[in-house]
């Protein structure tokens, strides 16, 4: 999927698989660089490196590789557009990006766009008000403790919060895929969620 | 306002994710719009989202796909919706007002027991429909009891419910699943609005009440 003369592109973002925190503060820079500069060499180096897991959780949630590719389409248009809504403080690039395809997903599946949820900025929550940005972490340092916890979860918390965020599975769906109780995957959810919690509570 | 219930962890998480039903996501976005706490909760649920999509397994995606959204963006940004704000002051969060097209005097409202109205948007699924109910109920009136078909996640918008131990006031949110029955009750001066989602229909103990509410179709 690459471009291997592109100069801009930072070759941590995409050569090392196993450098995910790093790629993410890249990532970060690169919306950043877009919403300045109008960047389209950085733009070009996100949509390379994100677009095609963009495209897999479309597809593992129900779209045909034609709507996959659509909502890649729409949520890069957003993602260029909305460039300068983004704030490192408020999470990293791929959470900002993961919670517009989800956004545009739901849109172009259900095609009942009527409700709408709030926008990814009315969801954020606001720093100055909730968070001083000096206690703030990094958004970097989030991304790779989570990522650290999510690595060193129980199998069975593991595979609820992958049927949620991976598959996007309802808790009820999740249910009768595993055939559990629905109180079960709950409590599995939440177990889950603590651990995370726990992680990033010097940010509280 | 102050909040004591919120969703449970997991129905944050599970609306982080983008994998709620609609009725139950628009229940918690209209939470969240007036709870800094859950807000603070979710930027770690994002954080999440962000480590799930950076995991997930690459599939390629068209060669001319980059050339394409360049060409697309030279064209002009009004094909990109973004949600509308209901401009006039209204007593509902914005994604219910949204739904509605108004406040709560907007809802049309239809009796199903004395002093209880509600109203009931459904949300096809591929097994049967999700539910999007309004309740009005006046100080003192009592639903009967009974369980849940699956998971019910109620939002109080004015008035207070108490639900055996709790009192849920204008914010708060009962997250229950399909091992609860309950039979909640109206209290204080004022009627109780709520909104509540509900993966199918409530089961009422007393069949006699099953009855009347199904032949009223509610």
């Amino acid at each position: 999927m690459g471009a291997p003369s592109d100069p801009t592109r930072p070759a941590s973002a995409t050569s090392d698989p196993h450098g995910r925190a790093c790629a993410a503060d890249n990532f970060d820079l690169l919306i950043v660089r877009v919403a300045e500069h109008g960047d389209r060499d950085a733009f070009r180096t996100l949509f390379l490196s994100l677009s095609p897991k963009v495209k897999a959780l479309a597809i593992r949630q129900g779209a045909d590789p034609a709507g996959a590719e659509e909502i890649v389409q729409e949520t890069f248009l957003a993602v260029w557009r909305k460039a300068r809504q983004f704030s490192p403080q408020r999470g990293g690039a791929g959470a900002w990006v993961f919670a517009i395809a989800r956004n545009i997903r739901i849109d172009l599946l259900r095609r009942q766009p009527a409700w709408q949820a709030l926008t990814e900025e009315q969801e954020e929550s606001d720093p100055s008000n909730d968070c001083a940005p000096d206690d703030a972490l990094a958004s970097r340092q989030i991304q790779s403790r989570v990522q650290g916890v999510v690595l060193g979860l129980p199998p069975d918390q593991a595979a609820v919060v992958r049927l949620s965020y991976v598959d996007g599975l309802s808790h009820s769906e999740i249910a009768g895929a595993l055939g559990v109780p629905l109180g079960t995957v709950k409590t599995r959810m939440n177990l889950a969620y603590q651990k995370i919690r726990t992680a990033l509570q010097d940010c509280r | 306002m102050t909040i004591s219930f919120h969703p449970d962890d997991a129905t944050l998480m599970s609306y982080a994710a983008g994998a709620l039903g609609q009725p139950f996501a628009i229940v918690v976005a209209s939470h969240l719009e007036g709870c800094p706490a859950c807000r603070r909760e979710f930027a770690a649920m994002r954080a999440l989202g962000g480590v799930m999509l950076e995991a997930a397994p690459a599939e390629p995606v068209g060669s001319d796909a980059f050339d394409r959204l360049l060409a697309r963006l030279q064209r002009p940004e009004s094909e990109v919706g973004t949600p509308e704000r209901v401009c006039a002051p209204v007593d509902l969060p914005q994604p219910l007002a949204r739904l509605i097209g108004g406040g709560i005097g907007a809802v049309p409202w239809r009796e199903a027991l004395p002093g209880a109205e509600t109203y009931r948007i459904a949300f096809p699924i591929a097994r049967g429909a999700q539910s999007l109910r309004f309740l009005r109920a006046i100080p003192g009136r009592e639903i009967p009891e009974h369980a849940h078909a699956g998971a019910e996640l109620t939002m109080v918008l004015s008035g207070a419910l108490r639900d055996g131990e709790r009192l849920y006031q204008a914010g708060d949110v009962g997250d229950l699943d399909d091992a609860t029955t309950h039979n909640p009750v109206v209290v204080g001066d004022e009627p109780c609005v709520c909104v509540i989602a509900e993966d199918g229909p409530p089961k009422f103990t007393s069949p006699e009440m099953q009855a009347m509410l199904s032949r009223l179709g509610l």
